[in-house]
């Protein structure tokens, strides 16, 4: 603690104010659009499309919870929700859970071909999901799997596993070769290992890939767009898309439903911003 | 199962069944996961390679029609019209059974009966023939190169690839150096962690979100969107202090003028992703050692020349790696083109994502399709060398 502000007045020269002023303009300028949305989200809808939300704040009391309440209403944005969660859990816990395993025995075990997988995992980080979709979408077609969740979550975790085994594996290579030796020596079956002694140990990837995996499918558009035909099936975001692009774009709708997706991703990401910059730190960017 | 990185000296003769055994237990810990990868990764990208290399047959539907009229004509011995009802033309099972010969159409006795005319039974055999080619994958024949070149004729294509283009230039600079500017000034006041968790917030939010955010923002309307209200109550104080003469300023629509509508979408994506540029070099700052700093200043070194002359040169490779990310993210840019202009006004601001979105599912192409995400998956090819390059490297230190 001492030595971190020791660094910050070390560093902290030049023009105070200026310094403080540019940041403070930045800051603002990035801080207004979400400002915007929810501070819109909550004016009548009439207020909305003639006045600017700057002026909403000399009428405080024409602040109303009704765009919500519509929303909550409608059947399409509840439904969106539930279906974004439906998609979101499993496919965040699979890959995370199957990327463990198949790190496992890349990082600590010598093998023919161990070398060519690891290749094969960096390669496909890179890979653009484009470039995958088509036939991803046949071959759900031929297992008639296309336009159900099934199918989705497989996609999801097979989209998801490069970069999960990749970072467990940067991770468990650098856990200490010696404890598991010795749980061996201890009669410890890799299994045991691997739940008893790694998995406790690698709760910062964990958690990371959790944050990760979790914001990119709640906030994933193309694969959903996709790969989910039925409209009762779509998430969120598809709601969102189609809304918008529909003439009559009702903004006492849009408003409320855009600010409550944001909610969920919001509080992850304020709660587990330390997860999240580790993993970004750590390599980690969507295909 | 062999203990690995440490001893790989152990392997005795009489170990080698008991070593066959342990490498297959490795692979059954990768199997689930080796499975999906490949189905869903590997092998969709060589199937889209050989899919753009083909081409959809188009199945001549009006050809069909006159083949139809013409045989029924020979069997009938008279002229036939296209509201005819079918089973009053003397011969037209016979017919029938010709043309679905000679086009592999299999047809059931009942699928004709005596109220449908020659059009509805054309097009039954149609519908038939169509549904026929695409589950048995005969709907397309090998092109060679086809797609590739009428990509770089089709103008809506080039369009697009001048669009990536703008963006790869404008979206990275900015991105980096807005990154590089936040990073470094946050580094130097107190609440620095406030301020960076504003500029990474919006990387949470989904592209479809930040569109309807963008969306209300661009409003051409002076009162309502707020980026033209901002315009307007800057004119206005220049106008008061004389710098501009009175003229009503109307709003500009952002998103509906072909020369606007790309910077536009690219400050849309610039606010979505400048958190990423700014948590990387917020740390590589960081690391630049004090002592270096505090020299520098005890030497007179201002800021602006500690920033450039220290700090920028110290965090060189860290923004290489950026500006890789940054081409990454815009070479797959999609959501946010998708959710706002869906490539338009009049595909202005089309970029290959979205043109690729477009051509597999509503212009129902996934041939043409296949050949622009091959484009993508190319572009990307130099990153995947440079990676595999630095793991090779890093292994090679490792042992």
């Amino acid at each position: 603690m001492k030595q971190k502000s020791d660094v910050s007045t070390a560093r902290l020269s030049g023009n105070p104010i200026l310094i403080n002023l540019i940041l403070g303009v930045i800051v603002l300028a990035w801080l207004i659009p979400t400002f915007m949305l929810f501070t819109s989200s909550i004016r009548p809808v009439g207020d909305m499309l003639t006045t600017g939300w700057w002026t909403s704040f000399l009428h405080p009391e024409r602040f109303t919870l009704e765009n919500y309440r519509e929303v909550l209403a409608s059947k399409g944005i509840g439904t969106g929700f539930i279906n974004s969660l439906i998609i979101a859990i499993p496919s965040t816990v699979l890959p995370i859970f199957l990327g463990a395993l198949a790190a496992y025995p890349i990082s600590f075990y010598k093998f023919p071909g161990r070398k060519l997988i690891f290749i094969a995992i960096i390669a496909m980080q890179i890979v653009p999901l484009q470039t995958v979709l088509i036939p991803v979408l046949l071959t759900l077609k031929g297992l008639q799997l296309n336009g159900t969740y099934l199918g989705i979550w497989l996609a999801h975790t097979a989209f998801g596993l490069p970069l999960c085994i990749y970072l467990f594996r940067n991770f468990f290579a650098q856990l200490p070769y010696s404890l598991i030796e010795a749980a061996k020596i201890d009669g410890a079956n890799n299994f045991q290992i691997f739940m008893i002694l790694i998995t406790p140990m690698s709760k910062p990837v964990f958690a990371s890939l959790a944050i990760f995996q979790f914001l990119w499918i709640w906030n994933d558009l193309l694969v959903a767009l996709v790969l989910l035909g039925d409209p009762a099936l779509t998430p969120l975001t598809v709601r969102l898309s189609s809304l918008l692009g529909s003439l009559d774009s009702g903004w006492n709708i849009m408003t409320p439903a855009a600010f409550a997706s944001m909610l969920l991703p919001l509080t992850i990401f304020l709660a587990f911003q330390k997860y999240f910059v580790r993993g970004i730190l750590a390599g980690a960017v969507k295909g | 199962m062999n203990i690995g990185r440490k001893n790989k000296s152990n392997a005795g003769q009489s170990l080698e069944k008991g070593h066959i055994r342990e490498w297959a237990v490795n692979y059954l810990w990768m199997l689930p996961a080796m499975i999906l990868v490949f189905f869903f990764l590997v092998l969709p990208t060589l199937q889209t390679i050989y899919l753009s290399l083909h081409e959809k047959v188009t199945f001549s539907e009006s050809q069909f029609t006159q083949d139809v009229l013409g045989v029924l004509k020979t069997e009938s011995g008279r002229e036939i019209k296209r509201d005819d009802l079918i089973e009053r033309i003397p011969g037209w099972r016979k017919a029938m059974n010709r043309v679905a010969f000679q086009y592999k159409i299999k047809i059931a006795p009942g699928d004709i009966n005596e109220e449908m005319t020659v059009k509805d039974t054309a097009e039954m055999l149609i519908v038939a023939k169509n549904q026929a080619q695409r589950s048995e994958g005969r709907d397309q024949q090998f092109a060679g190169l086809k797609n590739y070149i009428q990509m770089f004729t089709d103008s809506t294509m080039l369009t697009a690839f001048r669009n990536n283009l703008i963006w790869l230039l404008f979206f990275t600079v900015f991105t980096v150096i807005l990154g590089l500017l936040v990073a470094a000034l946050a580094d130097r006041v107190r609440w620095s962690t406030l301020a960076k968790t504003i500029i990474f917030l919006p990387m949470a939010i989904s592209g479809a979100a930040a569109a309807v955010i963008w969306n209300f923002m661009y409003f051409k309307d002076v009162n309502t969107g707020t980026i033209n209200g901002v315009i307007n109550a800057a004119l206005h104080l220049l106008q008061k202090i004389g710098l501009v003469s009175a003229n009503g300023f109307e709003g500009i629509a952002f998103l509906g003028r072909p020369d606007l509508v790309n910077l536009a979408l690219i400050a849309a994506g610039v606010w979505m992703q400048v958190g990423f540029s700014t948590v990387i070099f917020s740390a590589a700052l960081k690391s630049v050692p004090v002592e270096l700093i505090e020299m520098a200043h005890l030497e007179g070194a201002g800021n602006l020349q500690i920033f450039f002359k220290i700090e920028i040169p110290i965090i060189q490779s860290t923004i290489v790696l950026v500006i890789t990310q940054m081409i990454m993210w815009v070479l797959k840019v999609f959501d946010i083109i998708y959710t706002l202009t869906k490539g338009g006004p009049f595909h202005t601001s089309e970029v290959v994502a979205n043109r690729m979105y477009m051509t597999a599912f509503s212009e129902d192409n996934f041939q043409y399709a296949a050949a622009m995400a091959v484009v993508l998956f190319i572009a990307v090819l130099p990153v995947l060398f440079i990676n595999i390059r630095n793991l090779a490297y890093e292994e090679s230190v490792r042992e």
